[in-house]
């Protein structure tokens, strides 16, 4: 094949003038690209991330010594009632849809997403629901619970407009999610380049696809009890009205649904991160790509259908504590799957230890030492006695600090060459991942065992003499430290955003295509889309590269053109000779007609 | 895009939003069988 040469001249369609350029933050705010409102997610996120943190401070202010009186209870359950909603719905579930929304089309060689402008609604509404949790504190917010949960959230104990505002901020933003949900998995089933068969698809983009039907099942289901509950509050609605035949533990169920699933949204888009950043640092394919998909899936379903292990205290017949349990208990099974991946992967291998590959480390750490509390926890009788105390809250803590902040750091340090075109800063993200490290057990170990201690979740103060006074004020301590840690995370991106090292496009020798396309990528992804023969496509294609004797310029800072003209003769190649373990298809059988989905030929 | 990507994108879409708002009614249908009882 010869070499690309320039196209012939065509006719230009001369103007009077170019429109004028809009600003920067217009072009931000409006752009239906997949990467500008996957940023609009990711900036929200790290926003609510820190408001989080910032409350999170608050009430172990009011914690550090018992009987103190620095916050009073109805602000203290304020604080609360919007740190529950933030730490989930606005930083957790929307940090992960970043990446998801950013990276996903890349790995799969799409030119962008099914509904770009569904896309755009979906961070609004997003944004819309942040600002309406948030605006209530203009007049009187929510102090109905993390959850809403009636009787505490009907007008008879709550009678502001301030669960009026979390139920709709809430409503508005997983609304967003859902339709999220739709956009990505029509993408996901339609716009992959040809040859990206199911069993392809990188690791990353499985664990979206799985998160993307948790946000459209679970989603759905809170969309539908808050609406009950506003129609509860305003319309004279009985759902959750036990005085009149309705039933609390309804919303509790739902409620729980959509929460179980953001806990295994966190969970699958760190598991997903993670077999993203071991075999490309330690450069050896992931040990089994079949394996992590199952593993991946498994934990989707399993996870999700595990919501009544928050309810082991309610009256919920035997036999669903039991179901609960034994899904809960299952989980160890996926996860052990893929943990053993993990270190299948990197034994023996050459890992590159920096940014990306220590928040990796210290995420596998920290989640496992979370999920082993919360196996422990799923087991009915221990359950019984931990439900609603902090030793719960402890387990949750080390998989939401393990899973959305090291999981999400270790994101940002892998894909951020990608999404800026610079590197993170190294120095700063060390001491960032020490000092999360050092404040996540400091804070969370003492609250286990204050749990173990019979102290309750969300009370706004504790007496002396009662043996909690060491732990709540080390827990708060630890408390302090790791926003300290988060805070630094975050000023580190916005450092590097502006004076990180110049990166180029595939500065640690990726093999998925999102390290094909330029850092940042242009608004239609790629001028070329390869055809894909195997699940290291990258690596095919540099293969076909070296062959032809020439040079990956995978840290050259290239300009659009340059790295086309490069690859540009590769695919035909690469489709015949450059794959080391190549899954060719059967003459005339058209891609992925082996039960799989096959992508559209264009 | 072309016009049949965009078809069938639109047909998908659609699949997903019904499964979404199939959930959604199944919430309403559950809450109606759970008071009943």
């Amino acid at each position: 094949m010869s070499p690309p040469t320039i196209a012939e001249a065509r006719p230009e369609i001369v103007s009077d003038g170019l429109p004028r350029r809009r600003p920067a933050w217009v072009e931000r705010a409006t752009s239906a690209d997949h990467k500008t409102v996957a940023m609009l997610f990711g900036g929200g996120a790290l926003a609510f991330g820190v408001l989080g943190a910032l409350e999170l401070a608050l009430m172990r202010i009011q914690l550090i010594a018992p009987e103190n009186t620095a916050i009073i209870p109805e602000t203290f359950d304020r604080i609360n009632s919007t740190f529950g909603a933030t730490a989930i719905v606005l930083f957790a579930i929307p940090l992960a849809i970043a990446f998801i929304g950013y990276i996903v089309p890349l790995q799969l060689g799409a030119r962008g997403v099914a509904f770009p402008r569904l896309g755009l609604l979906s961070a609004w509404l997003y944004l819309a629901g942040a600002a309406t949790i948030y605006g209530s504190f203009l007049y009187r917010p929510s102090s109905a619970g993390t959850l809403a949960l009636p009787p505490l959230s009907t007008t008879t104990f709550s009678p502001t407009h301030g669960p009026d505002a979390w139920i709709v901020g809430v409503g508005l933003a997983v609304l967003g999610f859902v339709l999220f949900a739709v956009n990505m998995l029509t993408t996901f089933r339609n716009m992959r380049a040809p040859g990206m068969v199911w069993r392809r698809a990188p690791i990353f983009s499985w664990a979206g696809r799985a998160i993307c039907w948790i946000l459209l099942v679970t989603g759905a289901a809170m969309l539908a009890a808050l609406v009950m509950l506003m129609i509860d509050r305003h319309f004279s609605g009985i759902f959750f009205d036990s005085q009149q035949g309705g039933a609390p533990l309804l919303y509790e169920h739902l409620a729980w649904i959509f929460f179980t699933g953001g806990y295994v949204i966190v969970l699958l888009f760190a598991a997903g991160t993670i077999s993203e950043i071991l075999p490309t640092l330690a450069r050896k394919p992931l040990f089994s790509h079949r394996a992590a998909t199952v593993s991946i899936a498994a934990i989707a379903v399993m996870g999700v259908l595990a919501w009544m292990q928050n309810m082991y205290t309610a009256p919920i017949p035997e036999a669903f504590a039991f179901f609960a349990m034994l899904m809960a208990l299952g989980l160890l099974i996926p996860i052990g799957l893929l943990i053993v991946n993990w270190l299948a992967t990197i034994w023996r291998g050459a890992l590159r230890l920096n940014g990306a590959s220590l928040f990796a480390i210290a995420a596998i750490s920290t989640l496992s030492i979370g999920l082993a509390g919360e196996l422990t926890y799923s087991v009915i009788p221990v359950g019984w006695q931990l439900d609603n105390t902090t030793a719960a809250q402890a387990d949750t803590t080390f998989v939401i600090v393990g899973g959305a902040v090291l999981g999400g750091f270790a994101a940002l340090h892998y894909w951020f060459p990608k999404l800026t075109g610079r590197l993170m800063g190294e120095s700063l993200g060390r001491i960032s991942l020490v000092t999360i490290l050092l404040g996540v057990h400091l804070y969370a170990w003492p609250m286990f065992l204050a749990g173990v201690k019979g102290q309750p979740v969300d009370i706004q103060k504790f007496y002396s003499g009662i043996g909690l006074s060491g732990y709540n004020a080390v827990a708060s301590v630890g408390a302090f430290i790791l926003v300290i840690g988060i805070v630094m995370g975050v000023v580190n991106v916005f450092a590097s955003y502006r004076n990180g090292a110049r990166a180029g496009h595939d500065p640690w020798g990726g093999s998925t295509l999102e390290w094909f396309a330029l850092s940042p990528p242009p608004p239609h992804n790629f001028d070329v889309v390869p055809d894909v023969r195997s699940s290291e496509p990258l690596r095919d294609i540099r293969e076909a590269i070296a062959d032809r004797g020439e040079v990956w310029p995978r840290h050259a800072e290239t300009t659009h053109e340059e790295v086309p003209v490069a690859v540009a003769a590769g695919p035909d190649e690469t489709a015949e000779t450059s794959s080391p373990s190549p899954e060719p298809e059967p003459e005339g059988t058209p891609a992925g007609s082996d039960g799989e989905d096959s992508p559209p030929a264009s | 895009m072309d016009r049949q990507l965009a078809q069938r994108n639109l047909r998908t879409g659609l699949i997903f939003a019904a499964i979404a708002i199939g959930v959604f009614g199944l919430a309403f249908v559950v809450a109606m069988l759970y008071i009943g009882n």
